[in-house]
């Protein structure tokens, strides 16, 4: 089977020069308009921060007091970031190494007590490899109520549409 | 002491030579209008295609001041000179460029009673003047040594020969009405009826001509960046290639220094406040000029964000197949005008 043959000399369009007139003042108009009235799809990352919905695959954050320390999630991991650690006498804990974790949410899945959650989160940055394990205490610690509680403006994605995806300022 | 040193600058400064040439509409004047309307250029296109534009540097009023960022660094960064350049033209072309861009602002009167230099014909020196600057243009992208500077400068030249005939044209068309080549009688005779009003052709074609001239959008094309990186300027680096960048933005203004003298009324409405005589014959009207140059320029900057690149053979055949006639048609108009008038 043969392609389709296709005409590659596209046929000039002939428009009178009061066509012509008039397209060039509908594009000016058009960006008058949207001089006047800008739609922006951006917004200012550092200082404006985008929550994500539920559901989202962020940071992993350990519930320190509804862990059993089955070893469930260190098992299931298919990147071999998550593994137990020694946490006080008989008592495993889990850490999560995020030079190797791909967030793919099993740990999560998998914890019979609900104990590990996703933070709606995602925007670190590691200056060490040492920093990017998550042990004991800090693999407890949330990141989302640091980064909520800071100077910035929050915003919610919604689509729209006319506009396309919109920012809507929740604080 | 004190005293007579202070009104010995101040009369330095005040000198029509100096003043023409370092403050309005020199030197200072058209620094300060570069960095914003290049600002301007970029905070548009932002608003138009759905950003921001800059804004880090100074949030609060805008990033207003990121040109003087990027001047700052392009002062301070390593001028790199290629080893198969031709060093001397190629060390010329942008600061003679930058200069010469200037130079018109010598014939162009800014308000009635003082001039830079009198003369009977500053309309044809002005634009005589405005005429030199793509000729170091061509010698920056022959010296350059490189494919894209030539094709470059080739396109340059290519839109010369354009453009150059269609602006000499309706300056003409304008001032075939006005019946002098003067600049400061022709605003003097637009006291109640501007030229625009009187021959709106020749001021299109004016205006459009000014668009090619200056490399503006539809026709930037002697500098495309994505087909041929920076035009004539492609080697250059440094303080060399912000002269270089500042080249077109400066001959616009110039430009539309001549068109708002031409078309729009120049410093009227013209009025005087009792007892200032420096502020209400040169300050003022000053203001007026660059205030109508700058609004001007601000709608050629607009339409960046609104038209794409026309190809060299498009550009060239709107040229020559079209506003060449529109800018005979408007001197057409403009005699036949002058002529209604004595018949009647």
């Amino acid at each position: 089977m043969g392609g389709k043959y296709v005409e590659k000399v596209v046929p000039s369009r002939n428009l009178s020069l009061l066509n012509k007139a008039k397209n060039h003042a509908e594009a000016l108009a058009l960006g008058a308009k949207f001089l006047v009235r800008p739609l922006r799809i951006t917004y200012r990352y550092p200082i404006v921060k985008e929550i994500p919905d539920q559901g989202y695959r962020g940071l992993i954050v350990l519930d320190d007091n509804k862990c059993i320390g089955c070893s469930l999630c260190a098992r299931i991991c298919p990147a071999s970031a998550m593994k137990m650690f020694q946490a006080g006498e008989k008592k495993l804990r889990p850490a999560v190494n995020y030079e190797r974790c791909v967030f793919c949410g099993y740990c999560v899945d998998i914890c019979p007590e609900n104990a590990l959650k996703h933070a709606r989160t995602h925007d670190v940055v590691f200056e060490s490899g040492e920093s990017m394990l998550y042990i004991g205490e800090k693999f407890t610690l949330d990141p989302d109520t640091q980064i909520l509680s800071g100077k910035v403006r929050i915003y919610r994605v919604r689509v729209d549409e006319k506009r396309g995806l919109i920012y809507e300022p929740i604080r | 002491m004190l005293d007579s040193f202070i009104l010995f600058i101040k009369n330095i400064i005040l000198w029509p030579p100096v003043f023409y040439l370092l403050i309005a509409p020199g030197l200072v004047t058209i620094l300060i209008s570069l960095l914003l309307l290049i600002w301007a250029e970029r905070k548009i296109a932002g608003r138009i295609q759905m950003r921001y534009g800059p804004l880090e540097i100074s949030p609060k009023i805008g990033g207003a001041i990121q040109l003087v960022a990027d001047l700052t660094r392009y002062m301070l960064q390593e001028i790199i000179i290629p080893r198969t350049v031709d060093t001397l033209p190629y060390l010329i072309a942008p600061i003679a460029g930058f200069i010469i861009s200037l130079l018109p602002v010598a014939a162009i009167p800014i308000s009635p009673i003082y001039f830079p230099s009198p003369m009977t014909n500053s309309i044809i020196v002005a634009l005589a003047l405005t005429t030199l600057p793509p000729i170091l243009n061509i010698l920056a992208a022959w010296a350059s040594n490189n494919k894209f500077s030539l094709i470059g400068g080739a396109r340059e030249s290519f839109l010369i020969a354009a453009y150059e005939l269609i602006v000499i044209l309706s300056a003409i068309g304008a001032m075939v009405i006005y019946g002098t080549s003067d600049f400061t009688e022709a605003v003097s005779l637009q006291k109640n009826l501007w030229g625009i009003i009187l021959n709106p052709i020749s001021a299109i074609a004016f205006y459009v001509a000014v668009l090619m001239a200056t490399g503006r959008f539809p026709f930037e094309i002697a500098e495309a960046e994505a087909e041929i990186v920076m035009g004539a300027y492609t080697e250059y680096s440094g303080l060399l290639y912000g002269l270089s960048m500042g080249i077109s933005y400066t001959r616009m203004f110039v430009y539309n220094v001549i068109f708002s003298l031409l078309f729009l009324g120049g410093w009227q409405p013209f009025f005087t406040i009792g007892g200032h005589i420096f502020i209400s014959y040169v300050l003022i009207p000053a203001t007026v000029v660059i205030l109508k140059a700058l609004i001007v320029s601000l709608t050629m900057v607009f339409t960046r964000a609104i038209y794409g690149r026309l190809r060299i053979d498009q550009a060239l055949g709107g040229a020559w197949k079209f506003w060449f006639l529109v800018a005979i048609v408007g001197l057409i108009w403009g005699s036949a005008l002058t002529y209604l008038q004595q018949v009647i």
